[in-house]
């Protein structure tokens, strides 16, 4: 697997994995060049490489990190120096103290390298550097450990290492002997600096990394309750406990962890998502209530079970939140007084509500995909998926020229029997629902042909569905529909189609393959 | 649909003028009486780059087919496909009752949506159409045109308009729309045109359209608004679409066409669908009608005048110059043959009025030579003496270019056929290339544009068409195929060919053929095949006109700056019989001017009355020369130092002027793919026979032993032996240039050329040969004219080599980059020659390499990441105040930047000052360019104030390393020579050892090692790869089976190897076939990774 970046107009390889480093792929090789390294066979999977997802996840580690000891701080791109000044007193050692860290890195699926040592650019050095995984630098050895290793191991920049290499200067503990003068005279006291902090000779400060804490609410009783009437209070007040609190940063909630205490330490998690982020104690008890309604409150009911029954409290946790959007007040377009702000929120809390209630998949709102073919120009999709839609134009159409489709389509399109007087011409009876009608008006025909590179084509058996995926070879000419809108009598407007077959040369549009009715505007 | 056989592929109609007539013939459209008349005005062509999805010819023969009155191209913003399309009507003949009409389609930026189709009534209307499209190009940046209302208004007369517009428009603003169009288009020149689009709202649109051009009084037409000849172009049109927004076929959605209407309809369509508007229809066939008073035939190419001195006929002119240069060639008087040969040409370039284009050229050379704009001017300021150049191709080896002074190559020594090259059957130009010196073209190039203005000089366009490879990946992109598929079907063409998928080959890349997606992709890029991809410009070829050449054709920006390019192509501006001069840049001129500047140098210090020396005067025949050449020692020659061509060297042993001119010509995919090298060369050592299967061939190829060897020998013996004409074997030459690109035609020659080679006794085999041979040259088709141009400039890089290595070798290294060799080459193989090469000193060296005394001084130029302007601050520093003692004062002296002194510091150039390379590092570290103001009078910090710091001492492995990194080569030895140790214990012999009979007999097995020079995988070679390795001794060639090459390839890729396998000779050839490689990379000294620093040894020249 390989990792790619795309700088100036090269695409190079960021990162390869270990079978691909093993065949001589190393970061920063165009991608040409790696892929005359790599086996003509073998499958390689080669992607992108998200810088930005590797800082998140870096920052996330930091994180995780801060349970050893509080500050935390980035060494980036992929490291991190932790302070232990006074966490190492926990354990019988550092080594030991490395071990445990590095079983806990590896329990998270990633590989890593530690060091502690009495400075942070020391430390950094060795874990670099080092030959082993994990190094412990005692005080006062820092020269006798890193002294081996290359200038880089300094955290110098490339030039200042390349320059001091055409000296014949390449490990650290020739640089130390240099004269410092004359070395800061010539590569800037940069180099002189990052030797003093390698040596513990000067401090380095490390900025600690901060999370973010989720805003909380909690309510404990004073025993295990199994009345429906604590619950609820309870709930009420946390939620207001905590809107209240997300209220100074003008935020909402997006979704909503509850966390159940029953007895014993047990604990039980719901977890509530909202389309859209609400500050509303109103809407959010009513979808909160509902699911408290269904927690179990024991009390006889699971016989069976081990666990003690009722609760003793709850805890809210906001885990996502979002800005809460502001609103026009009143529309300029449909003059004052039109409240859009209460009825588009009504909206909102009503899809909530049904998203509660059917789950998020079952309930859709129609979306527009840029497709000629009528039946393939809509799609469903989930309310919570916001966004644009695969398949649709980056660059949107010009929805003007949109041309006049029915509101209600017919799926599969229906069968009709049709008679029209020339090719294309205008139809003048249509029969279809086992009636037959007089057509008073006609217009068209709308020609469009298939998505040819689907390679669908009708066959008689599926006509009137959706123009089916059939595998096949390329063809002279895309099957096509000619659509009418036909107005019947009585004034119902059709919209009723002549299918052709695939057709080869000019004239053979005229072997209707039969017509179809396809919606209806109402 | 008899057209459509060969329909994706069509070659230019120029190549192919006959194509077509068969349509012309069929169809019986006398018989039907009642035929509807119809003209298609609006056509978008692939001229249009990416949007119109057939070929200007297509459209004509479809047009003929439907029997249309007439069909016209107008392609936006451009007039690049009227010559195709006119070719294409002109080669229909008279019968054809089809007229194609030129036109453009031009867009105002103030009148948004609406196109308007422009065509000139007259000649005159033709030039403002051109103007205002040169207006609206040269206003912009390349391939855009910006136009306004005001610009069509100024460039109106004479054209009749038809205007397009946009779907949605209704009444009111369509009004506002036409109003000042018609303002503009007055006399009923503005037509409205009525398009059916087969959309829901056809029939309202089409009456709204009606009737605002009532109301309007606006004549209405019938148009399709075509962008393709059928409608079996829809996918490719989908794909070109999707090439074009640069996005897949599923995400284009509704900005792909919905239905295929958009096509060239028969007349009787048109009428049913028009049937409402009978007078839309008339009014095309009228408008066609009216431009008849305009074709493309009135263009009329003039031959600049300035090159005639006032009071004189051009005739007389050229023959005054010849008659004077014939003098100065021959001083002892011209031979009775060149005389007669001289007379000859004279009759036909006056027959044919050439003259003016012989004076042309003549006067590019004679600027070239004296820097004088004006005869009997002063040379142009700053000029710095005569720029090398030499005239090559077909018209360029004539006896009167030898006495203008174009070529050096003497009638008397070479065969001349002038009448091959200026046909009277074809009223087309000759054609001569000049090379120049490639650093110094620039100055001929602006003298161009000084002499004529940009108004009549501009480039010729070249309109890069898709190749198999881009037409699989863009087709592939379209049809959304993941990147990484795409780059490998790509890459690996040969699944691939022009009948579609190779299944076995698709197999063998782990893909499925029957994959739809895959079928779909070869044959849509079959189709795509020969679409122009973009416009850019030609390397070097020049139009120059009398008149403003804008008039003649729009002229638009490159994309460099000062550059102005024609919208045609070579093609095109030789089909409207338009003057054109190559103006090319050649790196070996340059380094044989400068080669000879030191030579006359060294020649005025020995002995101030010799006469200097030049090109020309160089000593021909000399048998010391052919001797070197003989034993292969001609690294850094022109032509003849590749390594096939090494090679063969040996065993052609050329031993006159003549065998270099076959030389040149015989290693080329030509012969090689007809196998005709191996037969000549038997012949030639006597190992075979020389006989003719046919008197008629001996007379052809006496001079090459009956071996077929250049591209006019092929065209003669098609006239002579398979009784071709004169006009078909120029055919066929033509066809040769590009088969690979759009050639079916190539084969339909090649069945004539083998059916008349037997028709006349000749063996089936020979003919089959012949006719690969000829399809062989497509690539670098090499005709005699070329290869004895060529042969001149091997002979006197190799005198030159051979009597002054030294100023050879330095001319070589001040021309870089150019051949085959890096600079350590050069050095090492002038070291050889016995040559002493000095170090780069501040103190010593130029920019430039020089000669001191007998040895060469390497140049500051070869300093990586040198500027020649810092250089040549040091060198007049010390040149006015003498030699430096120390680093400080010369910083100071000079002025030069602290960095260039760094930069020299560690490529240890500062020997004379006596610092060692670490202790100049050093102390150039301490240099600041940017001032000190607190140290300010304080003396600077010498050294020896400063503590000493333990600067480590380098070893000597290191520092040639370094050497290399610094210099890219090293005078302190081979990096290979600190590693020998390791190497022998590895097994390997040193390279010289194969040189040797003795110690490497033929299939003895054998280790080599040593850095890679180069990797070559000639298309040739059946996917062998040649790998060059260097030691100190000297270099290994390795020869490496493709399997074996598969299996190694990690380690053949990188800078030093270690070969394992067997000795192969042939002759004095040597070769190791490979069985084993390893990589020597991986020995890691210190923390200096082997694989960074031998990365940076040598430029190795990778698959060139």
């Amino acid at each position: 697997m390989l990792l790619t970046t795309r700088a100036g107009g090269a695409e190079r390889v960021a990162h390869a994995c270990a079978l691909a480093r093993r065949e001589g792929i190393v970061g920063g090789m165009t991608l040409a060049q790696a892929r005359t390294l790599l086996p003509a066979r073998g499958e390689v999977l080669i992607r992108p490489h998200g810088a930005y997802d590797d800082a998140r996840a870096l920052r996330r580690l930091a994180l995780w990190a801060q349970r050893v000891c509080p500050t935390v701080g980035l060494d980036t791109p992929d490291g991190l120096l932790m302070d232990i000044t006074g966490t190492h007193l926990l354990y019988p050692s550092e080594r030991v103290l490395l071990r445990s860290v590095a079983r806990g890195i590896n329990r998270l699926g990633f590989a890593c390298r530690l060091a502690t040592a009495p400075s942070f650019a020391c430390a950094r050095a060795a874990a670099r550097f080092g030959t082993e995984a994990l190094t412990v630098v005692d005080a006062g050895h820092e020269l006798g450990v890193t002294g081996a290793y290359p200038v880089a191991a300094l955290g110098v920049d490339d030039r200042t290492a390349q320059g001091l290499k055409e000296l014949g200067v390449v490990r650290v503990e020739q640089v130390v002997k240099m004269p410092r003068s004359a070395l800061a005279a010539r590569f800037g006291a940069e180099v002189v600096l990052r030797v003093d902090r390698l040596l513990g000779r000067l401090d380095e400060r490390i900025e600690a990394v901060r999370g973010r804490e989720p805003t909380q609410s909690e309510v404990r009783f004073e025993g295990p309750s199994d009345r429906w009437e604590a619950l609820e209070a309870a709930g009420r007040r946390a939620l207001e406990l905590l809107l209240s609190r997300l209220a100074s940063s003008q935020r909402g909630v997006r979704t909503l962890d509850v966390l159940l205490h029953r007895p014993e330490g047990e604990r039980e998690r719901v977890n509530i998502t909202l389309s859209r982020a609400s500050a509303n104690v109103k809407h959010l008890w009513s979808l909160l209530r509902a699911r408290l309604a269904r927690v179990d409150l024991g009390g006889g009911h699971r016989p069976e079970s081990t666990a003690a029954t009722g609760i003793e409290g709850l805890t809210l946790t906001a885990l996502r939140t979002a800005v809460l959007r502001t609103r026009q007040i009143g529309d300029a377009r449909l003059g004052a007084g039109d409240d859009r702000h209460g009825s588009d929120a009504l909206q909102d809390e009503v899809i909530d509500v049904l998203v509660e209630r059917l789950g998020a998949e079952r309930v859709r709102r129609i979306a527009r995909v840029s497709s000629h073919i009528p039946e393939n120009a809509r799609v469903t999709v989930s309310v919570m998926q916001g966004g644009a839609l695969a398949g649709s134009s980056p660059m949107g159409w010009d929805e003007d020229r949109l041309p006049p489709r029915p509101a209600r389509m017919f799926d599969p399109a229906q069968r009709a029997g049709v008679m029209a007087l020339t090719p294309d011409g205008p139809v003048t009876r249509l029969r279809w629902n086992a009636r037959e009608y007089a057509v008073v008006a006609c217009v068209g025909p709308e020609r469009i042909e298939a998505e040819w590179w689907r390679w669908e084509t009708p066959t008689d058996r599926d006509e009137g569905r959706k123009w089916r995926r059939v595998r096949r070879t390329p063809s002279a000419r895309p099957p096509a529909r000619d659509y009418f809108s036909v107005q019947i009598e009585g004034g119902r407007w059709l919209w009723v189609y002549r299918a052709t077959s695939e057709r080869k040369g000019e004239d053979s549009c005229k072997s209707a393959e039969g017509w179809f009715v396809h919606g209806e505007w109402c | 649909m008899p057209m459509n056989e060969f329909g994706k592929l069509v070659p230019h109609p120029l190549r192919s003028p006959r194509e077509g007539v068969a349509v012309c013939a069929g169809d019986g459209r006398e018989g039907s009486t009642a035929r509807r008349r119809y003209a298609e005005l609006c056509v978008t062509s692939n001229a249009t780059f990416l949007t119109g999805a057939s070929h200007p010819e297509e459209y004509v023969a479809r047009a003929v087919e439907l029997g249309y009155e007439a069909v016209a191209i107008t392609d936006l913003h451009t007039l690049g496909g009227v010559v195709r399309a006119h070719v294409a009507a002109k080669g229909l003949g008279e019968k054809c009752a089809t007229r194609f009409v030129l036109g453009a389609r031009v867009r105002a930026t103030d009148l948004p949506g609406v196109d308007v189709c422009l065509y000139p009534t007259s000649m005159e209307a033709y030039r403002g159409l051109c103007r205002l499209l040169t207006v609206g190009k040269r206003r912009t940046t390349k391939g855009q045109c910006a136009l306004t209302l005001q610009d069509l208004r100024e460039h109106c007369a004479g054209l009749l308009s038809v205007a397009i517009c946009p779907d949605d428009l209704d009444a009111d603003r369509l009004t506002k729309h036409l109003r000042p169009l018609r303002e503009i288009y007055d006399d009923d020149r503005l037509s409205l045109a009525l398009c059916v689009r087969y959309r829901s709202d056809d029939l309202d649109r089409l009456d709204t359209l009606a009737e605002v051009a009532m109301r309007e009084g606006i004549a209405i037409v019938a148009s399709n608004d075509v962008h393709a000849h059928a409608p079996e172009r829809r996918m490719l049109q989908d794909v070109l679409t999707c090439i074009r927004l640069r996005c897949t076929l599923t995400e284009a959605g509704r900005r792909l066409h919905p239905n295929s209407e958009r096509q060239l309809k028969h007349p009787d369509e048109m009428a049913r669908l028009f049937r409402d508007y009978p007078r839309a229809l008339e009014r095309s066939v009228q408008i066609a009608e009216r431009t008849r008073g305009f074709s493309l035939d009135q263009l009329r190419y003039e031959y600049p005048d300035e090159v005639v001195p006032t009071g004189r006929t051009p005739m007389q002119h050229l023959r005054e110059l010849s008659e004077l240069g014939a003098r100065e060639r021959y001083p002892t008087g011209i031979p009775e043959k060149v005389r007669a040969q001289i007379e000859h040409e004279m009759k036909l370039i006056d027959e044919l009025d050439y003259a003016r284009y012989f004076l042309t050229v003549h006067d590019l050379v004679r600027f070239a030579r004296s820097g004088v704009e004006q005869i009997g001017g002063e040379p142009i300021p700053g000029w710095q003496g005569e720029i090398l150049c030499q005239g090559r191709g077909a018209a360029a080896n004539s006896a009167v270019c030898y006495c203008l002074g174009v070529t050096a190559v003497d009638p008397a020594r070479i065969d001349v056929l002038f009448e091959r090259f200026i046909s009277k059957e074809r009223n087309e130009p000759p054609d001569i290339d000049i090379d120049f010196e490639h650093e110094r073209r620039e100055e001929v190039i602006q003298y161009i544009y000084r002499k004529y203005g940009r108004e009549r000089a501009a480039l010729t366009a070249e309109v890069i068409t898709y190749r198999p490879r881009s037409a699989v990946r863009d087709v592939g992109k379209a049809l959304g195929l993941s990147l990484d598929l795409v780059d490998r079907l790509a890459k690996d063409i040969e699944w691939w060919d022009e009948g579609g998928v190779n299944g076995v080959k698709l197999k063998a890349l782990g893909l499925n053929p029957d994959d739809p997606a895959l079928q779909w992709l070869a044959r849509l890029t079959k189709e795509i095949l020969g679409f122009p991809r973009h416009r850019s410009q030609h390397v070097g070829g020049f139009v120059i006109t009398r008149t403003p050449l804008c008039e003649l054709v729009p002229i638009e920006n490159a994309a460099m700056p000062d550059r102005t390019v024609v919208e045609w192509d070579k093609d095109d501006i030789d089909a409207m019989g338009m003057l054109k001069v190559d103006v090319l840049g050649l790196g070996m001129l340059t380094c044989i001017r400068k080669a000879l500047v030191l030579v006359n140098q060294k020649r005025a210090g020995e002995s101030p009355a010799q006469p200097a020396l030049a090109l020309a005067t160089i000593p021909p025949e000399d048998p010391a020369t052919y001797a070197m050449i003989q034993k292969a020692d001609t690294l850094g020659v022109f032509q003849i130092e590749s390594r096939a061509q090494m090679s063969m060297l040996p065993r052609l042993k050329p031993r006159e002027f003549y065998d270099l001119v076959i030389e040149v010509a015989i290693v080329r995919p030509g012969p090689i793919q007809g196998d005709m090298v191996h037969p000549y060369l038997r012949r030639r050592n006597g190992e075979e026979p020389v006989e003719y299967a046919h008197p008629a061939i001996e007379q052809v190829l006496k001079k090459t032993l009956g071996v077929p060897l250049f591209q006019e020998q092929c065209m003669a013996l098609a006239v002579k032996a398979a009784g071709f004409t004169p006009g078909q074997a120029d055919e066929l030459r033509r066809s040769m240039a590009a088969w690979k690109r759009k050639g079916h035609l190539i084969h339909r020659f090649g069945m004539q050329l083998i059916d008349g080679m037997m028709n006349n006794g000749i063996p089936r085999q020979f003919a089959e040969r012949c006719f690969e041979q000829i399809k062989g040259f497509s690539e670098y088709g090499f005709p005699e004219s070329h290869a004895a141009s060529f042969a001149l400039l091997v002979y006197a890089s190799c005198w030159l080599k051979k009597h002054h290595p030294a100023q050879f070798a330095a001319a070589l290294l001040n021309s870089q980059p150019m051949g085959f060799y890096a600079p350590a080459q050069i050095v090492r193989d002038v070291k050889a020659h016995g040559v002493r090469v000095l170090p780069i000193d501040v103190n010593r060296s130029a920019w430039d390499c020089t000669i001191e005394g007998c040895a060469l001084r390497l140049g500051m130029r070869l300093v990586n990441g040198l500027g020649k302007p810092d250089a040549d601050l040091i060198r007049g520093a010390v040149v006015q105040r003498g030699a430096m003692k120390d680093m400080t004062t010369l910083w100071r002296v000079s002025g030069a930047g602290a960095k260039a002194l760094r930069r020299l510091a560690s490529a240890d150039a500062f020997e004379s000052m006596g610092l060692k390379r670490r202790e100049a590092i050093w102390q150039a570290r301490l240099l600041r360019d940017e001032p000190m103001p607190l140290f300010e009078g304080l003396s600077e910090p010498a050294p020896s104030d400063e503590e000493r710091a333990a600067i480590p001492v380098i070893s000597s492995r290191s520092a040639i390393v370094q050497d290399y990194q610094t210099v890219g080569l090293s005078l302190k030895g081979h990096p290979m020579q600190a590693r020998r140790d390791e190497v022998r214990a590895a097994g390997a012999v040193p390279c010289a050892w194969l040189g040797d009979a003795m110690k490497t007999p033929d299939g003895q097995a054998v280790r080599v090692a040593g850095i890679v020079l180069m990797r070559q995988r000639p298309g040739t070679a059946g996917g062998v790869t040649f790998m060059t390795l260097e030691d100190e001794s000297g270099i290994a060639n390795l020869i490496i089976w493709q399997r074996v090459y598969q299996r190694y390839r990690k380690h053949a890729r990188t800078a030093t190897v270690l070969a394992i396998g067997r000795v192969q000779r042939q002759g004095e050839v040597v070769h190791v076939i490979v069985t084993k490689l390893r990589s020597l990379d991986g020995v890691a000294t210190g923390y200096a990774v082997g694989a960074k620093v031998n990365a940076a040894l040598v430029r190795s020249r990778d698959f060139r």
